[in-house]
C-alpha cells in the first residue's frame, strides 16, 4: 500500500499498482473533449478564417492580411473600438459605485435585507432581450414610453437611442440598471464575511460609519471588488445583446461595438473572414485586460 | 424469459396496428407549408388570414399554410437559415438583388415546371418575370410591382394655396415655405427599418442623375462616383441640412409614423413608395384629410419628366430544401388570384399588386384613395412601355451595395462622411459585387 | 458607539435610498405588466396610466397565437438537458482537479479558465457552419452540447470548491475497502457535493433560459425556438403592438422570476461563493 504523501495525499492514497492515473484521465476527458470540440477547435478555425475570405457557402479563399488591412482602414472599426473602451470605462465604474453604496446601506439595516437583495437581483434573472424591449418601447420611446410622457409636459427630453451622440449612453443606462444589483449582492455577501469584531472595535473608537466603511470594510473586501472588476471588464468587452436589440449599432454606426460588428459582418453580410478578424481583436482586448489584472495581482502579492 | 406464442402474436398484431394507425393519421394530417413574412399590423395579419390562409387550407386537405411574421430582420434571418439548409418553404426576399444571393448558393428551387403548370409565364409581366430568371432558369416570382412618387397632403396644400412641385426649383421653394410655416417638408423616418435610407438615394439617382446614367452604372459602363451621382447624394445632404427630413426625429420615427404626421398636416409631403397606400387606413382615414400624389419632381436639367423609379417590392421563391414544394407552389399561385388581390387591396393596399399582364379591374364605386392607387398602378405599367421608368435600389442593386447604402447614407446625413466618400464606397462595393458575378444583367432601355 | 439618534437617522436615510433604488429597479417591470393589459391606443395617448378596462385576455391570445407553450417547453428541455450534461461532465473533472489526480491538472485548469474569457463571436461562426453542414441546426441536443461546453468551466470551479472541503479520509477509507474510483465518485463525491450541484443547476438553467445570441443563431423555426429565440422572432409579428409584446415578455420572464424568488437563497449563496471565497 502506498504511503500517504504530504504534498498530494489524494494522489498517493488513490494510486495503486494499477493505472490509477489512467482512470483519472477518463474522468476529466469528457469535459475536455466537450470544451475542445465546441470552443478550442472553432476558436482555432476562427483564427484561420481571419486570413481568408469566405461567405459561408463556398470554399474559403486565403487572402493573407487583407482583412486586417481593410479593418484598420475602416472608420467603423475604430468607432467600434472606441465605443468598447467608453462602454467598459463607464460600465466598470458606475455600477460598482452604486453597488458599493447600496451594499454599505444594506449593512446598516437589519430588517428587509432579503427583500432588497431579491429586488436588486431581479433584472439579472430576466432575459436581456426582454428587458431591452421594455426599455426601448416603454421608457425610451417618444411615442409609447416615459420619454413621451415627459415630453407631454413640455420637458425637453429626447430618446437617447435616436441621437448618434447619446445612443451609446442610452444603452449603457439600461445595462447599468440591469447589472448593479448583481454586484451589490456579491459585495454584500463579502461584507457580511468581514469579522464583526473589527467593525465593533472601530465604533468603540468613535469612528463614523463612513470612515469605518472606507478604512476597514472596503480594504477587507478589496479582493472581491478587484475580482468582480476583472469579470466586469471581460464581460463588458463582449457586450452584444443590448446593442443589438436596442440600436443594432445605429444611428449611423455611432453605437457599434466589436461584438455587433462581428456578428453583423458574419450573418448579414456573409463575410466570415472579416467577422473572424473582428472577433480576434475582441478576444485580444479581453486577454489584455486579464494580463493587466494578473500583473497587478502578482505585483501586489510580491509586495505583501 | 420467452413469451408464449400467443402473446408474441398479439404483440406483433398490436404493433402493426399501431404503426399503420400512425401512418394513416400521418397521411391524413395536412403537411405544413411555412411562409416567413416580414412585419404586419394585427389588422393586416387578420386580412391575410381571412383571404389567403383560411381559403387555401379549406380548399384542400393536403397542405396547411402557416405564415410566420418575422419583422424587419427577415433578410438576415433568411441568410442565416438558408445557409444552414433550413428556413421556410416559401421565401420572401426584398427583391432580385437579394434573391440573387440565394440563387448563387443554390438554395432555391427552379420554378420552370411550376410556371408552366400554373401558367405564370403567361400571366406575369415579362420584364418583371425576367428579373427572377437566371440563365434561363426561373427561381423567383415578383410579388409586387412598386414605384416611388411624391405623396402630399392635398387638404394642406389647398388650405395654403400650394401647388404640387414639378421640378427642383418649385420643390425647394415650396419646402422653404413649409419650413417657415413650421411644417416639416418631407415626412420621413427610418426607425426599425434602416434600409429606408436608400429609398431617397434611389429616388435622387433616378430623378437627378437620370435613368440612363443609372442604367449605365448598373451595367458597369459608368462608375458610381461619377460627379453626376456625387451631386445626387450632395443634393440629399443639402436637403437634410436644410431640415427637409425633419432632423433627428428621422431616427425615432418609423416610416408609418412619419406618414401619419403628414396625415395630420404636420408634414407636407412624403417621398414614398406605392406601398404607402397600406398606411392610409391608420392615418388619412383617421384624420379625414386628403391624400394625393405627383411624380417625383424633375431634379436636374438632364432628366426626362416624369420618371417613375420602378421596383419589385418582393420576390417569392421556394426553398430548395423544402419538403412540400408542390404545396408551396400552390400557395404562391393563390396570390395571383384576382379575387384575392381585390379583397386584399382594400384592406392592405399597395402590397399585393402582383405585376399581372391583365390586372384585376376593381368595381365601379372606387373610393378616392383606391382610385389614386389604381391610377398609380396604371402609370407604373405605362412607364415600362414609355421608357419613363427609373430604378429602385432594392430591386436592381446587388445586396452588399444595397446593404452599405443603408448605413452609409446616414453617415452622409450626419456629416460623418462626404457625398464623394459615400459614392466612392458604393462604387468600390458595387465593382466587387460585379466581379463576384452578383450583378444581374438588365434589359436595354431602348 | 454611534449615538442612538444618529443610528436611527442613518436607518431612515438608508431605507429611503434603498427604497428609491428598489423603485427604480421595479418601475420598468411594473410598466411591462401594466401596459400589457391596456390597449395600444391607450398607451399612445398616455404612456403612464392605469388601464381603463384591463384586458387580461391578451395573455391567452398571445399564448395561443404565438405558440408560447411550445417555446417554453423547448426552453425547459434545453435547460434540463444542459444541466444534466454539465453535472455529469463537470463533477468527475472537478474531482480530478480538486485532488490533483493528473499531472497536467494545472494546465487543464488554466485552459478552462482561459475558455471563460473567450467571447462567443470567437467560436460561433465556424461552429454554425459546421453544424449547418451536419444538419444540426434547429437541433436541441446540439444546442445543449454547445451550452454545456460554455458553462462547464464555471461549474467545474464551483464544484471544485465543494469537493475540496470533503475530507480526503473518506476517500481513503473507501479505497482501503476496495472501492474503485467510479464507485467513490458515485457513492461519495456526487452525494456530498449535492448542494454544489444544486447551485450549478440553478445558475446554468437560468443562463440557458435567458441566453440570446446562440439560441437565435442555432434555432430558427417556430417549433424549434426556445422562449428567448421565439420572443426575438415575434418582435416582427408585434411591430408596434406593445400590449401583446409586453404580455409575451411577462409570460417568458415570469417563470424565471418565480423560480428565482423561491430559490433566492441558493442562487445568491452560489453566485457569491464563486466571487467571495476567491
Amino acid at each position: 500500500m502506498a504511503k500517504a504523501n504530504a504534498m498530494n495525499p489524494g494522489v498517493a492514497a488513490l494510486t495503486t499498482a494499477g493505472g490509477e492515473h489512467n482512470s483519472a484521465w477518463l474522468f476529466v476527458l469528457p469535459a475536455l473533449l466537450l470544451s475542445l470540440s465546441v470552443v478550442a477547435f472553432p476558436v482555432a478555425a476562427t483564427v484561420m478564417f481571419s486570413f481568408t475570405e469566405w461567405n459561408g457557402l463556398g470554399t474559403p479563399r486565403f487572402i493573407g492580411l487583407d482583412n486586417f488591412e481593410a479593418m484598420v482602414g475602416e472608420a467603423r472599426f475604430w468607432t467600434a473600438i472606441a465605443n468598447n473602451f467608453i462602454y467598459t470605462a463607464v460600465f466598470v465604474t458606475v455600477p460598482m459605485i452604486i453597488a458599493l453604496v447600496a451594499a454599505a446601506l444594506l449593512m446598516l439595516i437589519k430588517a428587509g435585507r432579503t427583500f432588497f437583495q431579491v429586488v436588486f437581483f431581479l433584472p439579472v434573472t430576466i432575459a436581456t432581450i426582454i428587458l431591452a424591449q421594455i426599455w426601448r418601447g416603454m421608457i425610451y420611446s417618444p411615442v409609447t414610453g416615459m420619454v413621451g410622457w415627459l415630453q407631454s409636459f413640455g420637458l425637453n427630453v429626447a430618446n437617447p437611442l435616436a441621437d448618434p451622440s447619446t445612443a451609446l449612453y442610452g444603452i449603457l443606462l439600461v445595462d447599468i440598471w440591469h447589472w448593479w444589483g448583481y454586484l451589490c449582492v456579491i459585495y454584500f455577501a463579502a461584507l457580511r464575511q468581514v469579522d464583526v469584531s473589527l467593525i465593533e472595535a472601530a465604533f468603540v473608537d468613535g469612528a463614523s460609519y463612513v470612515a469605518t466603511f472606507r478604512y476597514i470594510l472596503l480594504p477587507m473586501i478589496l479582493p472581491t471588488i478587484l475580482f468582480m472588476l476583472l469579470m466586469t471588464v471581460i464581460w463588458s468587452f463582449r457586450v452584444f445583446d443590448w446593442v443589438f436589440v436596442l440600436t443594432e449599432g445605429g444611428p449611423g454606426f455611432s453605437s457599434e461595438v466589436l461584438g455587433t460588428l462581428a456578428y453583423k459582418t458574419a450573418f448579414q453580410q456573409m463575410s466570415v473572414g472579416r467577422a473572424s478578424a473582428y472577433s480576434l481583436v475582441m478576444s485580444l482586448l479581453g486577454m489584455l485586460a486579464i494580463s493587466i489584472y494578473l500583473r497587478v495581482q502578482y505585483k501586489s502579492e510580491k509586495q505583501s | 424469459m420467452a413469451l408464449s406464442r400467443v402473446t408474441r402474436r398479439l404483440v406483433l398484431a398490436g404493433g402493426a396496428a399501431a404503426i399503420s394507425f400512425a401512418a394513416v393519421k400521418a397521411d391524413a394530417a395536412p403537411r405544413r407549408v411555412v411562409w416567413w413574412y416580414e412585419g404586419a399590423t394585427a389588422a393586416q395579419q387578420a386580412a391575410l388570414d381571412k383571404f389567403l390562409v383560411k381559403p387555401f387550407n379549406e380548399s384542400q386537405s393536403e397542405y396547411e399554410l402557416v405564415i410566420e411574421f418575422r419583422g424587419s430582420g427577415l433578410p438576415d434571418q433568411l441568410l442565416v437559415a438558408l445557409s444552414a439548409g433550413s428556413g421556410p418553404d416559401i421565401i420572401l426576399t426584398n427583391g432580385p438583388a437579394w434573391t440573387q444571393r440565394f440563387v448563387t448558393a443554390k438554395r432555391l428551387l427552379p420554378l420552370n415546371d411550376y410556371a408552366k403548370q400554373f401558367g405564370w409565364d403567361k400571366r406575369i409581366v415579362p420584364f418583371m418575370l425576367g428579373m427572377g430568371t437566371y440563365d434561363g432558369t426561373m427561381y423567383a416570382l415578383p410579388k409586387t410591382s412598386e414605384t416611388q412618387v411624391l405623396f402630399y397632403n392635398e387638404t394642406l396644400f389647398k388650405k395654403n394655396g400650394w401647388q404640387p412641385p414639378t421640378d427642383r426649383a418649385t420643390f425647394e421653394a415650396l419646402a422653404g415655405k413649409m419650413l417657415k410655416a413650421g411644417i416639416s417638408p418631407l415626412a420621413a423616418g427610418n426607425a426599425g427599418a434602416r434600409f429606408a435610407n436608400r429609398h431617397y438615394v434611389g429616388a435622387s439617382f433616378s430623378c437627378y442623375a437620370g435613368p440612363d446614367n443609372v442604367y449605365k452604372a448598373l451595367s458597369g459602363q459608368l462608375p458610381w462616383n461619377d460627379p453626376v451621382f456625387v451631386e445626387s447624394v450632395q443634393l440629399l445632404k443639402d436637403w437634410w441640412d436644410k431640415g427637409y427630413f425633419g432632423g433627428p426625429k428621422y431616427f425615432a420615427l418609423t416610416m408609418q409614423q412619419a406618414f401619419a404626421l403628414m396625415a395630420t398636416g404636420k408634414s407636407g409631403m412624403a417621398l414614398q413608395g406605392s406601398w404607402a397606400f397600406q398606411w392610409v387606413d391608420e392615418t388619412f382615414k383617421k384624420t379625414g384629410q386628403d391624400l394625393n400624389w405627383t411624380p417625383i419632381p424633375k431634379l436636374s436639367a438632364q432628366v426626362p419628366y416624369p420618371v417613375f423609379p420602378l421596383g419589385i417590392g418582393a420576390d417569392l421563391a421556394i426553398n430548395a430544401a423544402s419538403q412540400v414544394p408542390e404545396g408551396a407552389a400552390r400557395a404562391i399561385n393563390a396570390l395571383l388570384d384576382h379575387k384575392f388581390i381585390i379583397a386584399m387591396s382594400e384592406l392592405w393596399g399597395g402590397e399585393w399588386d402582383s405585376p399581372l399582364v391583365s390586372p384585376p379591374t376593381p368595381g365601379e364605386n372606387l373610393d378616392r384613395v383606391t382610385a389614386l392607387a389604381v391610377k398609380l398602378n396604371y402609370e407604373t405599367t405605362s412607364a415600362l412601355q414609355h421608357k419613363t421608368y427609373g430604378y429602385a435600389p432594392w430591386t436592381f442593386w446587388p445586396a452588399r451595395t444595397d446593404d452599405y447604402m443603408k448605413g452609409g447614407m446616414e453617415e452622409v446625413g450626419l456629416g460623418q462622411i462626404t457625398a464623394k466618400q459615400f459614392c466612392d464606397k458604393v462604387n468600390e462595393t458595387f465593382q466587387q459585387d460585379m466581379k463576384d458575378g452578383l450583378v444581374k444583367a438588365l434589359p436595354e432601355r431602348a | 458607539m454611534i449615538a442612538a439618534q444618529d443610528r436611527s437617522a442613518a436607518h431612515v436615510v438608508a431605507y429611503l435610498l434603498l427604497g428609491v433604488a428598489a423603485f427604480s429597479v421595479l418601475f420598468p417591470l411594473a410598466l411591462m405588466l401594466i401596459n400589457s393589459i391596456r390597449t395600444n391606443f391607450e398607451i399612445l395617448s398616455n404612456p403612464l396610466g392605469w388601464p381603463e378596462e384591463p384586458n387580461f385576455a391578451v395573455y391567452q391570445q398571445v399564448w395561443v397565437e404565438s405558440k408560447l407553450g411550445r417555446a417554453l417547453f423547448n426552453s425547459c428541455l434545453v435547460a434540463a438537458g444542459t444541466v444534466t450534461i454539465v453535472c455529469l461532465v463537470a463533477t468527475p473533472a472537478a474531482w480530478v482537479i480538486a485532488r490533483r489526480r493528473v499531472p497536467g491538472w494545472l494546465v487543464i485548469s488554466l485552459y478552462f479558465l482561459a475558455t471563460t474569457t473567450v467571447p462567443v463571436q470567437m467560436f460561433i461562426f465556424p461552429l454554425y457552419f459546421l453544424f449547418a453542414k451536419l444538419g444540426l441546426i434547429n437541433n436541441h441536443f446540439a444546442l445543449m452540447f454547445v451550452y454545456a461546453a460554455i458553462y462547464t468551466p464555471f461549474s467545474l470551479f464551483l464544484l471544485r470548491t465543494y469537493i475540496v472541503s470533503i475530507p480526503i479520509e473518506l476517500e481513503e477509507a473507501a479505497r482501503i475497502d476496495g472501492a474503485s474510483a467510479l464507485q467513490i465518485l458515485m457513492r461519495i463525491i456526487f452525494p456530498l457535493t449535492s448542494p454544489g450541484l444544486l447551485t450549478v443547476a440553478l445558475i446554468v438553467s437560468l443562463n440557458t433560459w435567458n441566453e440570446f445570441l446562440i439560441s437565435i443563431t442555432f434555432l430558427q423555426t417556430d417549433v424549434a425556438a426556445t422562449a428567448t429565440a421565439r420572443f426575438y422572432q415575434l418582435s416582427g409579428r408585434y411591430g408596434s403592438d406593445w400590449p401583446q409584446m409586453m404580455a409575451t415578455a411577462a409570460l417568458i420572464a415570469a417563470p424565471t422570476i418565480v423560480f428565482f424568488i423561491m430559490l433566492q437563497r441558493r442562487f445568491i449563496d452560489g453566485i457569491s461563493s464563486g466571487a467571495v471565497k476567491n
